[in-house]
């Protein structure tokens, strides 16, 4: 009879199902189990077991997920079963379901001792995740007796073993789920679970930010083809199993001695002779050769990374010398270099090396939907926007350009070209204050909406051609220190004034158009 | 048996069904795909919904500040000699009528049209050459208007090609294989980047006849198809006439909110079979219609060249006025790029001149000298040439020896992938640069050799494409314009 945690109506007629047989006596027989685990831990020659004990071993991958699965159903049956109110049937299904429970994690508690006699783990690891899993065993048979002789006792003292019984369930829960994570340390590497772990979570739980994103490289000569180059791939793809928790051929790759080192088969790394190398070979062979590295299921290494790794040896298989220390670079690897030297030298100039914060999706979004106006992001990874309010039918309002302002820190390029601005738009660009390119050309925009401008430290292109401005306006421009690029085609600006802005701004080029007479000179060439 | 037949009878393509049915996996394949860490191959950007008639790119943003917005490509069909034109071999003057000596050949094959010929005589340009501009590039009489704007081009003389016939060279010019089938460049571009104007095409081509051959090589309309990208991506062919697009007004009893009506209904018919079918096409076909309704009422605009002003035809020379002439086109192309067409493909054909080249390439270049040199100009002086990358040149390039008889004033040349040269100018482009060169005989490139797949590459670079990262994954892998080749060519780059 299952016990009964709480009064829910009278107890059971005293006629024993047949499950609960099967339960006292064979409960016995799991404790006899898990005495002649322990006793095998002591008999069985570790140092040379028989091949058909490491063959049962393997049973383990198998035989371990039945008590991780049946341990945590038995508590959830347990907890269930108090809120039904008739609960008979889920008692005595949790009484099977602890019997295979604990009977499985005998079993498999077995196999992967016999499993670890096939070797190749970090010892420290192994030893926690194989005392754990006996402790967890042990516990399983303990509830399973627990529970036995709560139903047995009856009235008397019930209570307390009841409770026990549901503590020792509860511990032996925690349990499997750490041995568990454990077991999957060893065989998926130890950063198996933080590895793809979102930065907030990871922050939370404080895991450092190792591995997660790619290295950049900010002065790329100086750069250490070890460490920068080599390392980063032998951590992505060869530690799992050459590493801290798992030495599989006795080969570690996450140090400099077992790299030295090398393994069971050949010379790992033979300087300066990558054809020659262990490590180039593996990861060279051909997807069905069995001796390819990473193994088969496993993606083949990009061959981006073979390059690095043989140009590696070829260079001498250092571990400090630097990329401008090296006789060659070969076409593939200067691929890899020039993504891992960060962005493009376009990128660090004017605004695109500033700091500013990635816009509002939410804001974009309603930008674009409510007012037709569309936004497109420069370049990936660059917070900045280019936003294009030209040809539009109604005339552009402050209003309009109003809604955009939690946008204007990003707004870099705009194009107004053709559209009609109500008064009071020009002084609101003057507040968006990382504007490179300001298209302006064939709108109605005067001397005075030019005075505005004048705060735009990074504007670097503007083009009023088609405008009614003026020489008077063009004085305001003065003041744009980086202005590179200015069109004033068919405006009323006349040479002198624009030779004149031209002498303070001398990175600054203006064109004043080609037409008429085609000798003229057409503001300067470069 | 009627679910059975219902079944059946749906038109689910053997690989729309695998496409469909792996997009679970697909989905978990993505956070691979994003893998920052992944260091060469970044993933196919991601189709999003199979439809794929979004105007919007397939790009969420270009890869690098783009330098280039607009391409307007100048394609002189028929492959222009670069002899004649831009890259001088006074040697060749010297020693016109000689026998090409081997050591310059170097046993290296020529085209089946010649390689019966006893003699090979090397052939000096019948033209004048002197030196322009800050670079001190050499162009010949027959471009003085190019002559004039070399300031502001980037000349590359070591171009090279692996085709040696007019269509296939054409086809990898335009699509990365000389096979026909794969997607050309400014499919990839809509396919990428997407329409910057969604009353116009993203992808536009002008074609014109020249006045130097008049029974030239023919252009196929597959030069400008989307291959496997959705047919959305195709470019958009425009009659060299009067009307470059033809039924801009509606019928007749047929107003617009007739036409908006049947539009709607049509969208949603076509929505039930897409629901049925799952045909990407059908969607495309949607978006097709759209657009042409739109274009009802941008097209008049974006075509009303009647309102440029005498100035401007004055700059693109007589024959602007000219429907479907070059020039008019070079004019049409300015004002689609304006309007934010991304791709403007021009064709000229008739440049090919295997024998009768003096003539011959004399009417060919007055047809694109002016109007060239206009485009680049009024680019400029509306601040569009630095967004806007303008190309001039051919498939490949031609013989220094002549082919067939080779007499005091007459010659033919050959077809020669070995060497030739276009310009280009804006769109991010060094201007005032010569780049690469060919030996004295101007058969081989001795420095900075260029191949089309390194154009390509440094054409998409300058649009803000990694060439590598803008691919589409068909037959089982992903392709890209590129193939497995290609690298940006950075010294051309300003």
């Amino acid at each position: 009879m299952p016990p009964r945690p709480h009064s829910t109506g009278g107890r059971e007629t005293p006629d024993t199902p047949p499950l609960q047989k099967l339960n006292s006596k064979s409960s016995i027989a799991v404790v006899l189990g898990l005495f002649a685990l322990f006793a095998g831990l002591v008999i069985v020659d570790r140092s040379e077991p028989p091949q058909w004990l490491l063959f049962l071993g393997s049973f383990h991958v198998l035989l371990i997920h039945f008590p991780i699965a049946l341990l945590l159903l038995t508590l959830a049956a347990e907890v269930a079963s108090r809120f039904l109110d008739d609960s008979r049937a889920l008692q005595r299904a949790a009484t099977l379901i602890l019997f295979v429970a604990a009977g499985s994690a005998v079993l498999a508690a077995g196999a992967g001792f016999l499993f670890s006699l096939q070797g190749g783990y970090q010892d420290r690891l192994l030893s926690w995740h194989k005392w754990l899993g006996l402790s967890v065993t042990a516990g399983a048979v303990a509830a399973l007796v627990l529970r036995d002789a709560s139903a047995k006792l009856e009235r008397r003292g019930s209570k307390a073993i009841e409770r026990a019984y549901l503590a020792v369930l509860t511990i032996t829960v925690v349990g499997v789920a750490t041995a568990a994570h454990l077991g999957a340390s060893l065989s998926h590497g130890t950063g198996y679970f933080s590895r793809h772990m979102p930065p907030v979570l990871r922050s939370m739980m404080g895991i450092s930010a190792t591995g997660g994103s790619a290295v950049q490289i900010v002065d790329l000569d100086s750069a250490v083809i070890f460490k920068d180059l080599v390392e980063p791939v032998l951590q992505r793809r060869c530690v799992t199993c050459h590493g801290e928790s798992k030495q599989q051929g006795s080969l570690r790759l996450d140090s400099a001695e077992g790299i030295g080192h090398g393994g069971e088969s050949g010379r790992l790394v033979v300087a300066g002779k990558p054809d020659q190398s262990e490590i180039v070979r593996r990861t060279t062979l051909p997807l069905y050769d069995k001796e390819r590295m990473p193994p088969d299921g496993e993606e083949p290494l990009l061959v981006a990374e073979t390059e690095i790794i043989r140009w590696w040896i070829a260079e001498g298989a250092s571990f400090e010398r630097t990329v401008a220390e090296t006789a060659s670079v070969p076409p593939p690897v200067q691929t890899v270099l020039n993504r891992l030297s960060g962005p493009p030298e376009e990128r660090k100039r004017g605004v695109y090396a500033l700091e500013i914060a990635a816009p509002d999706p939410a804001v974009v979004d309603r930008v674009q939907k409510k007012l037709g106006i569309e936004l497109r992001v420069i370049a990936e990874g660059l917070p900045l926007l280019e936003a294009n309010v030209s040809r539009r039918k109604n005339p552009v309002r402050p209003a309009d350009v109003e809604q955009m302002r939690p946008l204007f820190p990003q707004i870099a390029w705009l194009d107004l070209a053709y559209s009609r601005l109500d008064r009071g738009v020009l002084p609101l660009l003057a507040e968006m204050p990382h504007l490179s390119r300001l298209y302006l050309q064939g709108t109605n925009i005067t001397d005075e909406d030019l005075s505005k401008l004048g705060s735009l430290k990074f504007l670097e292109h503007l083009n009023l051609y088609g405008t009614p401005v003026t020489d008077k306006g063009l004085k305001y421009l003065a003041e744009l220190p980086n202005l590179q690029s200015l069109y004033l085609w068919q405006t009323r600006v006349t040479e002198e004034a624009a030779s004149k802005l031209q002498q303070g701004l001398p990175q600054l080029v203006v064109n004043l158009g080609a037409a008429p007479p085609p000798s003229s000179p057409e503001g300067s060439e470069e | 048996m009627s679910d059975y037949c219902g079944c059946v009878n749906r038109n689910v393509s053997r690989r729309h069904f695998l496409t469909k049915t792996s997009l679970g996996l697909g989905t978990v394949g993505l956070a691979s795909l994003l893998d920052p860490l992944n260091l060469v191959m970044a993933g196919q950007a991601s189709d999003g919904a199979p439809g794929g008639a979004s105007l919007a790119g397939v790009l969420p943003a270009p890869h690098f500040p783009p330098r280039a917005k607009r391409v307007i490509y100048l394609f002189q069909s028929g492959a222009p000699s670069q002899l004649e034109t831009f890259d001088h071999k006074p040697l060749l003057q010297e020693r016109n009528g000689e026998e090409l000596p081997d050591s310059v050949r170097q046993g290296q094959r020529v085209t089946g049209m010649t390689a019966a010929q006893k003699s090979f005589p090397v052939t000096g340009a019948q033209f004048e050459f002197a030196q322009y501009g800050q670079s001190g590039a050499w162009v010949s009489e027959l471009m003085p208007y190019t002559a004039d704007i070399v300031n502001d081009l980037c000349f590359v003389r070591s171009m090279h090609t692996e085709a040696i016939n007019h269509d296939p060279a054409l086809t990898f010019f335009q699509t990365g294989s000389q096979q026909p089938g794969r997607p050309c460049f400014g499919s990839w571009l809509s396919y990428g980047l997407g329409s910057l104007n969604h009353n116009l095409p993203t992808f536009c081509v002008l074609l014109s006849r020249g006045s130097g051959r008049k029974n030239a090589q023919p252009l196929y309309s597959r030069l400008w198809e989307s291959g496997f990208l959705p047919s959305l991506h195709q470019g958009v062919q425009f009659r060299s006439s009067k009307d470059p697009v033809v039924y801009l007004n509606n019928p007749d009893g047929v107003d617009e909110r007739s036409r908006r009506r049947v539009l709607d209904a049509l969208g949603k018919i076509h929505e039930i079979a897409y629901k049925e079918e799952e045909d990407p096409e059908l969607r495309t076909r949607v978006a097709q219609y759209e657009l042409a309704f739109r274009m009802q009422t941008s097209v008049p605009d974006a075509l009303d060249v009647e309102g440029e002003p005498d100035h401007i035809y004055d700059m693109y020379g007589p024959e602007s006025r000219v429907p479907g002439t070059y020039a008019a086109n070079c004019l049409l192309a300015r004002r689609l790029a304006e309007r934010g067409v991304r791709f403007v493909q021009l064709y000229h054909v008739g440049w090919d001149q295997h024998g009768d080249l003096p003539k011959e390439i004399r009417g060919q270049s007055r047809d694109v000298d002016q109007p060239s040199a206009a485009l680049v100009m009024d680019l400029k002086q509306r601040g569009l040439l630095e967004d806007t990358l303008v190309i001039w040149g051919g498939e490949f390039g031609r013989t220094n020896y002549c082919q067939g008889e080779l007499t005091k004033n007459n010659y033919g040349r050959d077809h020669h992938p070995r060497c030739f040269t276009i310009w280009m100018a804006g769109g991010g482009v060094k201007s005032g640069l010569v780049y690469g060169e060919t030996d004295e005989y101007g058969y081989n490139i001795v420095s900075n050799p260029v191949h089309v797949h390194d154009l390509q590459a440094t054409l998409l670079h300058l649009l803000g494409i990694d060439h590598e990262r803008l691919t589409f994954r068909t037959s089982g892998r992903r392709l890209r314009l590129t193939d497995v080749h290609g690298k940006v060519v950075h010294d051309l780059v300003a």
